[in-house]
């Protein structure tokens, strides 16, 4: 199989244009150097702004993850050994910085659930509001929402990042036919769900 | 007409399917799509999300410099933890960077010390009723709790809540578990506690608890009265124990609340996941297994006791609300239940799934509640007052018994049935025919299935052919790949046999998905004396089939032969097309693998492929280093396809392009 345009491209820049290629940065970082981090998170800031924004959604305020992401950057570089390319370990911690949190959603809502069966009370459920007009956007992501958190990142990194199969592959660590695979249970949990909504209108009307 | 959730069901698995379904699959969903609205429009929705356009914000200097200036301290702050603890691992050159590079953090710490009176009387939290204290809301505190392990964070406090034994460890909702720590709160008060990323705790009501041991792999807890509930994420590593008087709770990851009562008895339920509890009041006692949805109640005298699953769902709410602007002279009714997903239906008509918000008449109105596993409850909506709430308790079906639906075949089935009840092979085959010309295949399934055992020679044939066929439209798609098989096997060497073998490929293919079962039937049906005018479909799905299974190698092999064997077939663009993708991806025949796909555009500019085929065409030009010929493709497929599904890939290449192009100028 042909790898990657894009990472050809990436080869291409780093051999011919950059001054300062990522693993000398890498090496200062270990050093010590300040001049050097600096220069990495300057290089890379805006990719993982892009990719949390994808990611979590709109109306998510993704500063606080970006420098999550930079912190772990700043705890592990250490411990990178250059086996994969720097934005594709980069792209890992962003990922996983991305999962924690929407887990950690999901736990607190567990949580509420477990302690309104404690009080014996009724979950305070997301109920939805009529009154609240939602943008297309938020109800893209709400939409995506009802997958699997694999399938929804695989789903995202395919439909709005425009990564080939083999590059999600490669970026999650998989193998191709999986990421088919979960492309594709994706999509049909999606359109079961839509079908779903509709079929709740047509009942409703 | 009419639709059913089994034609919906298939034709949303063959709608949403990567791989490129044949022309026959394709007309039949597409058929279906024209008659099932629900379908047509969940299609429409998700077509909507996959050429969504995202709109994500540049990030502006000012911000850039903002968490970079948040970042320095964080970093110095965990680098000075690390240090303490023996297991930095960071080369100590990093430790000099690290000290460099924060001394503006200094600065910054010192002025946010100073301007911070510290309190050395216990925490109180605001009264009931008051606003709710959403410390983890401050960004920089949520950052460093989600990365230093061991620190707790104070989510919220509502009522008569005190933290005792902080001192000045309480940095604005954030503590050290290093620390002694004690709650103390009183009735209707509630608090919600974080500890790192693994432990979520909620401590509900009066309760009275304490962390009695913590260490970066293990922490304890004593809950001396009152209810806590715990989410405990299992997978860090780290382990998690709830004292009482009476037992201690160990978890590894799970979802479980504990409740001590006054008279000492302890009751321990468990949501999802598993806990082993040890009750250390009674000598010698083994540690008992509470699984999700049971509870453990041990009483203060006695041997515990292990409750059953319980019914958990409550039907919350059914909040009214007369003086919503979307009410239109009815109500606005909320339905809400645990767990979520619950059917209700309103006065017999399905309403949705809960959690539901809709629109009622006034009047008193029936409703039902049921969903698999659980019994159907059914009970008055009066609510002529608003805020009038509705519980009901749903409890674990006996016995399941599903509804069953008014059946659309029954008129056929009558109709077929109103002939004589003869028993005779004839009167079985006429019925089975009748029954199948009103469109009862079951019905007509069972009635050849009956016949086919007295029947023999050509009858038995016949009789089995019309029975794979039923199978085939019931959607019983195993049978009847067999029972093609077994026709095939009665009259070998006979066109009927053929036709049968090329059944049973097609089958396997496309429903069954056994390809070495395909390729057999296909290979069979292409060698054979007799084969007609199936042959070269047969040829054209032998093809696809290789490149389902994963061998393309075999598959542009199998499109070389067929593209020469039929060489004005009117597969020929659509093999063009797959042998232009093949050569790309395989052989890397840049050039070839234009000209195919470029014939293909040629012969079916409306194909849906196309849009495949131009994209395909702009990356076969880059890889042969035509930036100007790949641009210009690539400008030609924006402009055709705005919203196409290879959209965002066609920017990233063409931006890529621009700014390679861009550099090479300005080198030069």
């Amino acid at each position: 199989m042909t790898s990657s345009v894009l990472e050809r491209i990436g080869q291409l820049i780093t051999k011919k244009e950059k001054p300062t290629p990522v693993t000398r940065l890498v090496e200062r970082c270990r050093e010590g150097d300040a001049a050097a981090f600096r220069e990495l998170f300057e290089r890379h800031v805006h990719g993982v702004h892009r990719h949390l924004s994808l990611l979590m959604g709109p109306g998510e305020d993704v500063d606080d993850l970006v420098q999550l992401v930079f912190l772990n950057v700043f705890q592990s570089i250490c411990r990178f050994q250059g086996k994969s390319a720097f934005s594709t370990w980069l792209f890992r911690i962003t990922l996983n910085v991305a999962r924690q949190e929407i887990r950690s959603r999901g736990r607190q809502r567990r949580l509420n659930a477990a302690v309104a069966e404690v009080q014996q009370a009724a979950p305070k459920t997301l109920h939805l509001n009529p009154e609240v007009a939602l943008s297309t956007e938020e109800e893209i992501y709400r939409t995506l929402d009802v997958v699997s958190l694999k399938k929804r990142e695989t789903l995202i990194l395919y439909l709005y990042e425009g990564y080939s199969l083999e590059e999600i592959a490669n970026l999650l660590n998989s193998s191709v036919s999986t990421i088919g695979s979960r492309l594709q249970s994706g999509r049909k949990e999606i359109l079961e769900h839509l079908a779903a909504q509709s079929e709740k209108k047509e009942g409703t009307s | 007409m009419s639709r059913t959730p089994k034609e919906c069901r298939e034709a949303r698995a063959g709608l949403t399917a990567l791989r490129d379904v044949g022309p026959i699959e394709r007309s039949r969903h597409e058929l279906h799509l024209r008659r099932c609205a629900v379908c047509r429009e969940a299609m429409a929705g998700l077509r909507a999300i996959e050429s969504h356009k995202t709109n994500v914000s540049e990030m502006t200097t000012a911000q850039l410099e903002r968490i970079y200036d948040r970042l320095i301290p964080i970093a110095h702050e965990v680098s000075r933890e690390q240090a303490q603890r023996a297991t930095w691992s960071f080369r100590p050159s990093f430790l000099r960077w690290a000290l460099v590079a924060s001394s503006a953090a200094v600065a910054i710490a010192a002025i946010v010390l100073l301007a911070w009176r510290p309190s050395h009387a216990p925490f109180i939290a605001p009264p009931a009723f008051e606003a709710v204290t959403d410390i983890a809301e401050t960004p920089d505190e949520t950052l460093a709790g989600i990365a230093v392990d061991n620190t707790g964070y104070i989510d919220r406090l509502e009522g008569a809540v005190v933290i005792s034994d902080l001192d000045d460890a309480l940095d604005n909702g954030r503590f050290s578990l290093s620390s002694p720590l004690s709650i103390r709160q009183e009735n209707t008060a509630r608090s919600n506690f974080r500890v790192g990323h693994y432990a979520r705790l909620a401590v509900i009501d009066q309760a009275d608890l304490s962390v009695v041991d913590s260490s970066p792999e293990f922490i304890a807890v004593h809950l001396n009265k009152g209810k806590l509930a715990v989410d405990f994420d299992g997978s860090w590593g780290k382990r998690f124990e709830v004292h009482t008087p009476d037992v201690i709770v160990r978890v590894k990851g799970t979802v479980f609340t504990v409740e001590v009562f006054d008279a000492q008895s302890t009751r321990v339920g468990v949501v999802e996941g598993r806990v082993e509890v040890l009750p250390i009041a009674v000598p010698f006692s083994h540690p008992i297994e509470v699984s999700a949805g049971e509870m453990l109640v041990l009483p203060g005298e006695g041997r515990p006791v292990l409750l059953e699953p319980e019914p958990r769902a409550l039907a919350g709410e059914a909040r009214i609300e007369t003086e919503s602007p979307l009410a239109f002279g009815g109500r606005i009714v909320q339905f809400a239940t645990s767990p979520e997903r619950v059917k209700v239906e309103v006065d017999n008509r399905f309403a949705g799934y809960t959690p539901l918000v809709i629109r009622l008449p006034y009047g008193p109105l029936d409703y039902r509640l049921s969903a698999p596993g659980m019994e159907a409850v059914e009970a008055r909506l009066h609510h002529e007052q608003v805020g009038e709430l509705v519980e009901v308790g749903m409890h674990p079906a006996v016995h399941y018994q599903p509804i069953v639906a008014r059946d659309p075949k029954r008129k056929a089935r009558r109709a077929a049935s109103r002939q004589p009840m003869e028993q005779s092979v004839a009167s079985l085959m006429a019925r089975a025919r009748a029954a199948l010309s009103a469109g009862d295949v079951d019905y007509s399934a069972k009635l050849l299935h009956q016949a086919a055992h007295d029947l023999k020679g050509d009858d038995l044939v016949t009789a089995l052919s019309l029975l794979a066929e039923c199978y085939s439209a019931a959607g019983n798609y195993a049978k009847a790949a067999d029972t093609f098989d077994r026709v095939a096997s009665l009259v070998p060497g006979t066109k009927i046999a053929q036709n049968s073998r090329y059944e049973v490929g097609r089958l396997a293919m496309d429903h069954i998905g056994d390809y070495n079962r395909a390729r057999n039937a296909f290979t069979a049906y292409i060698a054979s004396p007799f084969g007609g005018e199936l042959k070269e479909t047969a040829y054209f799905s032998l093809c696809e089939l290789y490149g389902r299974e994963g061998v393309p190698r075999n598959s542009l092999q199998c499109f070389n032969d067929f593209l020469r064997i039929y060489p004005g077939s009117y597969r020929q663009p659509r093999a063009q097309l797959w042998r232009g993708v093949l050569l790309q991806e395989v052989e890397q025949r840049w050039s070839d693998a234009e000209r195919d796909l470029l014939s293909f555009i040629r012969a079916k500019p409306r194909h849906p492929r196309c849009e495949e085929a131009r994209y395909r065409i702009a990356l076969g030009r880059y890889h042969q280093g035509d930036g100007r010929g790949a641009l210009a493709m690539l400008d030609e497929y924006l402009q055709l396809y705005p919203t196409g599904q290879y959209r965002v890939r066609v920017e990233r290449l063409r931006r890529d392009l621009l700014r390679l192009t861009s550099r090479k100028t300005s080198a030069k």
